[in-house]
């Protein structure tokens, strides 16, 4: 009897031994396989992923120009044949000479605007160095030259109190803007 | 004795020859199960812009900028706005929907905006800044998101400014 338990119980603890073998081995095999698992998946980039979806909104700006200048000029008054105007030939100017004039006397001066840009164009006048008394007026046909428009001009120049054989300069400045 | 030994042994011999032996009754019982995923489709629709360049005849001369808003191509991912012709002071207004079209709920995740521009352009984007965290049930439409566009005096002439916008959706229950 005592041979029998003795017996039972070494073979009890040889078991005992080779199940805790088998656990040591079977969680490195687990370590292991989980260590490959997690290196595959990351090298093949799977994962649990929310399902996405994308929208885009895509906004585009181009702006436009303006590009004035002169493209006509005429002058009206009682001595046309002792004044001129010539338009300088970038266009962005004018060359009036009225000669001989007299006080009272009134010059009107018809002018036409190109606006090559794709923006419409008011102006404001801007008279510089006008020291003998004139009264000028300038108002632009409509009030705005479309984009790739024509528009006239009009200047009113009356002349008042001025002394004789003098001459006289004077720039009327158009200030060309957007029309807003 | 013996013989009964005998006997019993050529009975298991005999058993085991023949293959009989005793077996209990079963039966199977099965489940079949079949999953069919749903969708994730988030879509633009209806833009609407307050200056497509239709204007009447006699504000043609000064009513010279547009803005078009166009959904591109048939999945409708993707939301166009175009400035034509814009100058310092243009501003304009496109409103659009967005639908969720998926078989499941959808939250937006995230809003990127990229800008290509300094102080050019002005344009308000915070009504789709603020859609970020915003759950959409199944077939739920948010309607009249405005994008507000306006060309500042920084602008130069004859020059393309652009900025891009992703809205990202994601399944509602996912952070």
């Amino acid at each position: 009897m005592i041979g029998t338990l003795l017996h039972t119980t070494c073979h009890m603890e040889v078991m005992i031994i080779r199940k805790q073998g088998l656990e040591k081995v079977n969680k490195l095999q687990l370590a292991l396989l989980f260590t490959i698992v997690t290196i595959s998946l990351s090298l093949i980039g799977l994962g649990l992923a929310a399902w996405q979806d994308n929208l885009d909104g895509l906004g585009y700006a181009s702006t436009g120009d303006i590009d004035v200048y002169f493209v006509g000029v005429e002058l009206s008054g009682d001595k046309t044949e002792k004044m001129g105007a010539d338009i300088s030939p970038d266009g962005k100017s004018i060359r009036v000479y009225i000669n001989d004039v007299g006080e009272n006397e009134v010059i009107e001066l018809y002018y036409q605007v190109a606006n090559d840009g794709s923006i419409p164009i008011k102006f404001y006048t801007q008279v510089e160095n006008s020291n003998l008394g004139l009264q000028i007026e300038n108002s632009l046909s409509g009030g705005f030259v479309g984009g790739s428009q024509h528009g006239w001009g009009y200047t009113k120049i009356e002349v008042g109190q001025i002394e004789s054989l003098e001459t006289y300069n004077f720039n009327i400045r158009l200030h060309f803007q957007q029309w807003n | 004795m013996k013989k009964i030994r005998l006997i019993v042994f050529v009975m298991i011999v005999a058993f085991a020859v023949m293959g009989a032996g005793y077996a209990a009754w079963t039966d199977v019982t099965e489940i079949n199960g079949t999953i069919t995923t749903g969708w994730l489709d988030v879509i633009f629709e209806n833009p609407i812009s307050t200056d497509p360049g239709d204007t009447p005849e006699w504000m043609q001369l000064i009513n010279v900028g547009s803005t078009e808003a166009t959904i591109a191509r048939s999945e409708k991912k993707t939301l166009e706005i175009e400035i034509t012709n814009g100058y310092p002071g243009y501003e304009s207004q496109v409103t659009f929907d967005i639908k969720n079209n998926s078989t499941i709920p959808v939250k937006v995740k995230d809003v990127a905006i990229q800008r290509y521009y300094d102080s050019e352009l002005d344009v308000d984007l915070s009504e789709i800044s603020d859609l970020i965290g915003k759950e959409m049930a199944v077939g739920e439409t948010i309607k009249n998101i405005a994008i507000s566009n306006y060309v500042t005096e920084d602008a130069k002439q004859e020059t393309n400014y652009s900025y891009a916008v992703t809205i990202t959706f994601q399944q509602w229950n996912i952070d």
